[in-house]
């Protein structure tokens, strides 16, 4: 094994203009974007107050309190919050008056009118605000401490013997650009599914009948568990580097991709492994062309990235109105959901229930293509390569 | 007496076109088994049926007393192939591909060294080790897919083809190798449609054409099916009838002919057919010149079995 793997490195390393791509990908694609959008990073982002209705309820008080108490570095409040009964928060919902409503039940909910960034904003902070305060349990007192050039929005728990101090959103101005961050986790998530072409290959080559190598390759003493594991392996490095490359090379040009290098670590490692077995389940399915390959290859990233709106924005959320099982395994979907639990949620256990789904899917989809590979035989050889 | 392959009533097609038809073959341990046939007549089909790369349509194939299977990679292991076409990795040196596909059976590092030593010399590539196949003329390009092919010392070795643009000098050298392999004890499988390498090296041989085995033995009990044994041509414009009687009473004669000068004289069987001949020319002092005698060769046996040449 460890033979073909030291083969599979030292024909990747000849093969550079190929694996180049992997590495240019990811980094181009982030000078661009960051030269698109990326003063935000730069200036200070003002931004005029997002309107927002709380429904009259038990939690009212602490709602309004809190909302109406973020505010933006420049000192305008981050929210203008009005308290309106349920049907007054409707109609002011569909005439635009408001961006979102934020329901008083005993665990807040958020209703939005559209799919913006403000709305975003909005759903990131009651998140937020929600998983504290089922950690904390209950919430009594609410303080909003201004700090010099951050605010810092506390619950405390006051039915603990010594309070408990949570923070909801460590730097809420830097809201907006948590949006824009979607832009470059997508980078991420593209690049992982990008990877399936090059590992489709893999197993492709190994088709008996397909080349002359591949037949040689066929006949060989060495089993295909061992082949395919070796090559994906030395692939999966190659994609896993490369993404880790963009990776830095963002945090470099001072896209604020803060938080856990490990967590992000895992994250790229989880959607690589995806790509590259999905990649090699497409190369192994018998009977069909190189070039129907190649077509499912891209068909299927680009319908897994639109699902997750890596390109567009409101499939997502319609898919999770609709079919929600389909984000939680969605690839795109799970990779870019667990940057936003490392950055925004802080939720861990998400992250990991989001990691193993990728890593499952992606040994899964090894084990049929290693399945097909030790038991086919072409029904005929291709005369010429 | 054990057999190394068995391949019985082979059916093979590609869609309407039957590439094998009812074939059958048997193949010794520690034999050199020529498979001569024209082109498309099937051999390389043949080879990639019993390496369980095709798939066939009807009949049964054993290797070493085993039915082969795509994932039986133990039989595998002791199988080295040499296919038609060039198998290499562009990208590796020719030290490094036959290194790659030596390790693919051999996981002794230090035995593989030696090996690959070994193989890099039976190819003579000594003086190219570092070359890409890109660099490499097509001759040293099939001498490296040799050597990749036979460097683990395989039991069970298929040639397909192996010395096609091979200089004659390099090719002699490899006909000498696989002698040797087979001295050392492994069943080879050579397919080829150059009769006189089939003729040199194999120990037994099947003419096959159009998917089907025509003759099996060896190159003499081939030879011997073949009512022609020597035809005797020599120029001379002096023959009368009377002298063609006298020449097709000779012992042996089957047939005579006499056009433009030219004469010739067909026999059965038979030594010292010539000598009878120039003494019976000497005896009238008839004038003669360019003497041939010819007697048969596979490709005699081929055209006289099909109706065509093994050649064209
Ligand atoms: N992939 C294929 N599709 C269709 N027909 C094929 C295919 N491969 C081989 N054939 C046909 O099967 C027949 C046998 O081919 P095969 O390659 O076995 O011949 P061969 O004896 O090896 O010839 P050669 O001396 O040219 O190598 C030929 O008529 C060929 O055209
Ligand atoms: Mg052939």
């Amino acid at each position: 094994m460890l033979h073909i793997i030291k083969y599979a490195i030292k024909t990747a390393v000849k093969n550079r203009n190929t694996f180049i791509w992997t590495f240019i990908f990811p980094i181009a694609l982030a000078t661009f974007m960051y030269l698109a959008f990326g003063n935000i990073y730069n200036e200070e982002f003002v931004m005029k107050s997002i309107p927002v209705a709380v429904e009259e309820g038990e939690m009212q008080e602490v709602l309004s309190e809190f909302l109406g108490g973020l505010a933006q570095d420049n000192g305008d409040p981050y929210f203008e919050v009005r308290i309106l009964d349920k049907e007054g928060a409707g109609k002011a919902l569909e005439n635009g008056e408001v961006s979102a409503i934020i329901t008083s039940g005993a665990e807040p909910s958020v209703i939005v009118g559209g799919e913006d960034f403000k709305q975003e904003i909005v759903v990131s902070v009651i998140n937020s605000f929600v998983r504290n305060m089922r950690k904390a349990g209950a919430i009594r007192l609410m303080t909003v401490s201004e700090g010099t050039d951050e605010m810092q929005v506390v619950l405390m728990d006051e039915t603990a013997a010594e309070p408990e101090v949570f923070f909801v959103e460590k730097s809420l101005s830097k809201g907006p650009q948590n949006i824009y961050n979607n832009f470059f986790y997508a980078i991420f998530a593209m690049g992982c599914l990008f990877s399936t072409m090059g590992a489709a290959n893999l197993t492709s080559k190994l088709m008996p009948g397909r080349t002359s190598l591949s037949g040689r390759l066929n006949v060989c003493g060495t089993s295909k568990f061992k082949m395919v594991v070796s090559e994906m392996l030395v692939y999966f490095l190659v994609v896993f580097i490369a993404q880790m490359a963009g990776y830095f090379y963002m945090r470099l040009i001072g896209i604020e991709l803060t938080g856990d290098v490990l967590a992000v670590a895992g994250i790229i490692a989880a959607g690589a492994l995806y790509g590259v077995a999905k990649g090699v389940l497409i190369g192994a399915i018998p009977k069909i062309s190189e070039g129907i390959k190649v077509g499912i290859c891209v068909g299927s990233t680009m319908l897994l990235s639109f699902l997750a709106d890596l390109c567009t924005t409101g499939i997502k959320a319609g898919i999770e109105r609709t079919v929600p099982i389909v984000n939680r395994i969605s690839p795109a979907a799970l990779i870019s959901d667990s940057f936003m639990t490392i950055y925004v949620y802080e939720d861990y256990g998400k992250y990991f229930q989001n990691l193993l789904t990728l890593v499952g899917m992606a040994v899964v989809g090894t084990s049929i293509a290693i399945f097909i590979l030790s038991r086919c035989r072409a029904g005929k050889m291709m005369l010429k390569t | 007496m054990e057999y190394a392959i068995e391949v019985s009533k082979l059916v093979k097609r590609y869609k309407e076109l039957l590439a094998l038809d009812h074939f059958d073959m048997t193949i010794r341990e520690g034999e050199i088994f020529g498979l001569l046939g024209p082109n498309g007549s099937g051999k390389t089909t043949t080879i990639n049926c019993i390496l369980s790369l095709l798939k066939y349509d009807k009949g049964q194939i054993r290797v070493f007393g085993r039915e082969i299977k795509p994932s039986d990679y133990e039989l595998k292991k002791q199988i080295g192939v040499v296919f038609q076409e060039v198998a290499v990795f562009d990208e590796l040196s020719v030290r490094d591909n036959i290194d790659y596909f030596c390790g693919l059976y051999v996981d002794d590092k230090v035995l593989r060294k030696q090996y690959v030593d070994e193989a890099i010399k039976f190819v003579g590539l000594e003086n190219y080790e570092k070359f890409v196949p890109g660099k490499l003329s097509g001759g040293l390009l099939r001498r490296l897919n040799i050597a990749c092919g036979i460097a683990h010392k395989p039991k069970l070795i298929f040639f397909d083809e192996p010395t096609v643009a091979v200089d004659p000098q390099s090719r002699n050298n490899i006909l000498e190798g696989i002698v040797k392999l087979r001295d050392a004890g492994a069943t080879i499988v050579y397919t080829s449609h150059y009769m006189e390498e089939v003729e040199q090296i194999c120990d037994r041989i099947l003419i096959m054409d159009k998917g089907k085995a025509v003759a099996t033995g060896t190159a003499e009990e081939l030879k011997n099916m073949t009512k022609n044994r020597e035809t005797i041509t020599l120029e001379t414009d002096a023959l009368t009838d009377a002298d063609l009687e006298v020449m097709k009473g000779l012992p042996h004669v089957y047939d005579i002919s006499y056009e433009n000068g030219v004469l010739s004289l067909y026999y059965s069987a038979g030594r010292n057919n010539l000598v009878r001949v120039v003494n019976y020319l000497q005896e009238k002092d008839i004038a003669f010149t360019n003497v041939h005698s010819k007697v048969p060769t596979l490709n005699d046996v081929f055209l006289e079995i099909t109706g065509k040449e093994l050649r064209d």
